[in-house]
């Protein structure tokens, strides 16, 4: 059981410390752009049909774009995911001979 | 642990609830990979709850602002692209699952007597998923947003009698706009989690209240070969497989998130017409393909209206199997429901795949 509890708990570090990353995140966006703009005609001329969008969808393809950071970073997680597969076998195994021998059919004291 | 466990037990009384999951035994037969399709919807629905919470810190609802944070989310916000794409994907495999789910229980006939209740709470769920898919497509608020929008309600619309009302409801006027996005929204993040969760929770009850069924084929052999089915326990060996299935998904889900990260369709142009061939997310590529195949008018009824009414009495059909499947409800084998059960599953596969490439 405590190997399981330290891998539980290294899931939910890793979990939890990528979910504050993101929702601590500085929104650029907000600061970028004044709530009021004036847009020139220079602009809208530039922009195309793109209007006055501040980010591109060349941006966002970008964004989209493998990287060798995120081949690493998904690698890192099947590993840590086949290390839990590996623990919760070894627990299965363990329970089963528990439950062979009977424990599970008694009540809690 | 144990301590843990008689610390729980002597403030909120868990023991009732191990000693219940202790006995509770799984039945382990051919068919048994179907029991696993539950828990990994319900890991994918709290898959979706915190990373649309996550996504909730930066999306703007309004029709001028909504495909710019969604940009903003995907190039600026730190895993941004991550999350929306997790949150894309899952949603995809928790359609797909759920139908997977639905087929399997229909095939193997777990709606039988005293799971009818199950069986209806399933479908409902069901159909809040299908609806959670489709509002949370439009929510980008890009072109393909825009025309699911329109073309999602003028199918609401053709609806005979309530179609005006419910299109004008869900639209929030005459036509698609911002008051769109708001309501799409609001039902996305407020109304259709409240309501999956009250049957996710009544769907739960009723599958431990009854405990899993069992195929009639499983049970014509056991009882013919005079042997019990063997059964193995929910706790803690049913849940351990379910954890390693849930982990597996997960792998799987960040890694199509990785290397398929979610699109973002260009802005709307009101003044360009609209592309030809326009199709609904492939969730309701069967619907779109039966609609395409009405003819213009039938029995002087308007092609796409007689196509929906018969969508809707299908789907009415198979809500109410268990009523009307009377050979299955004393545990006999029912071939004509068998073959419709069949004949459904045909149907919406080859109509997908056929809408997808017309």
């Amino acid at each position: 059981m405590a190997r399981l509890g330290i891998c539980t708990i290294v899931l939910i570090v890793v979990m939890v410390t990528a979910t504050l990353v993101f929702i601590t995140g500085s929104s650029t966006y907000g600061q970028e752009v004044p709530a009021v703009k004036t847009i020139t005609v220079e602009e809208v001329k530039s922009e195309g049909d793109q209007g006055a969008a501040v980010i591109t969808a060349e941006q966002v393809d970008a964004a989209r774009t493998m990287t060798p950071d995120r081949i690493y970073g998904l690698l890192s997680l099947w590993a840590l995911i086949f290390l839990a597969i590996v623990l919760i076998r070894l627990q299965v195994q363990d329970d089963e001979k528990l439950y062979r021998e009977g424990y599970y059919s008694k009540e809690l004291e | 642990m144990i301590d843990l466990v008689k610390a729980l037990d002597e403030r909120i009384k868990l023991g009732w609830m191990i000693s219940l999951a202790r006995r509770k035994l799984v039945p382990v037969h051919r068919h048994s990979v179907w029991y696993y399709m539950g828990a990994l919807l319900l890991f994918l629905f709290a898959i979706q709850a915190v990373t649309g919470a996550m996504l909730l810190f930066y999306y703007k609802p309004a029709a001028e602002t909504a495909r710019q944070s969604i940009a903003e989310i995907m190039v600026v916000v730190p895993y941004g692209w991550l999350v929306r794409s997790v949150h894309h994907w899952a949603s995809n495999l928790m359609i797909v699952l759920a139908f997977v789910h639905f087929f399997s229980t229909l095939l193997v006939k777990a709606y039988r007597r005293p799971r009818e209740l199950t069986w209806l709470t399933g479908m409902l769920l069901l159909l809040l998923v299908l609806f959670f898919g489709y509002s949370g497509y439009t929510l980008p608020y890009d072109e393909r947003a825009f025309f699911a929008f329109n073309v999602g309600t003028d199918m609401a619309g053709a609806v005979p009698v309530a179609g005006t009302y419910v299109m004008e409801f869900l639209r929030g006027g005459d036509t698609v706009g911002t008051d769109t996005l708001n309501r799409f929204f609001a039902i996305h993040v407020g109304v259709l989690p409240l309501g999956l969760l009250a049957v996710i929770v009544a769907h739960v009850i009723l599958v431990q209240l009854h405990g899993m069924s069992v195929p009639i084929s499983v049970l014509k052999k056991a009882e013919a070969e005079k042997r019990e089915i063997p059964g193995k326990p929910m706790f803690p060996h049913f849940l351990w497989h379910d954890a390693v299935n849930c982990l597996l998904l997960f792998g799987g889900l960040v890694t199509l998130a990785t290397l398929i990260p979610s699109e973002l369709g260009p802005e709307i142009d009101l003044l360009k017409p609209a592309p030809v061939g326009v199709k609904p997310d492939w969730f309701f590529l069967w619907v779109y393909q039966i609609l395409k195949w009405m003819p213009t008018y039938v029995l002087s009824i308007e092609g796409e209206v007689a196509g929906i009414v018969g969508l809707i009495i299908a789907a009415l059909v198979i809500l109410f199997v268990p009523f009307f499947d009377r050979r299955a409800q004393r545990d006999e084998r029912s071939p004509l429901f068998t073959a419709l059960g069949w004949l459904s599953v045909m149907a919406f596969v080859v109509c997908s795949i056929i809408g997808y490439f017309s």
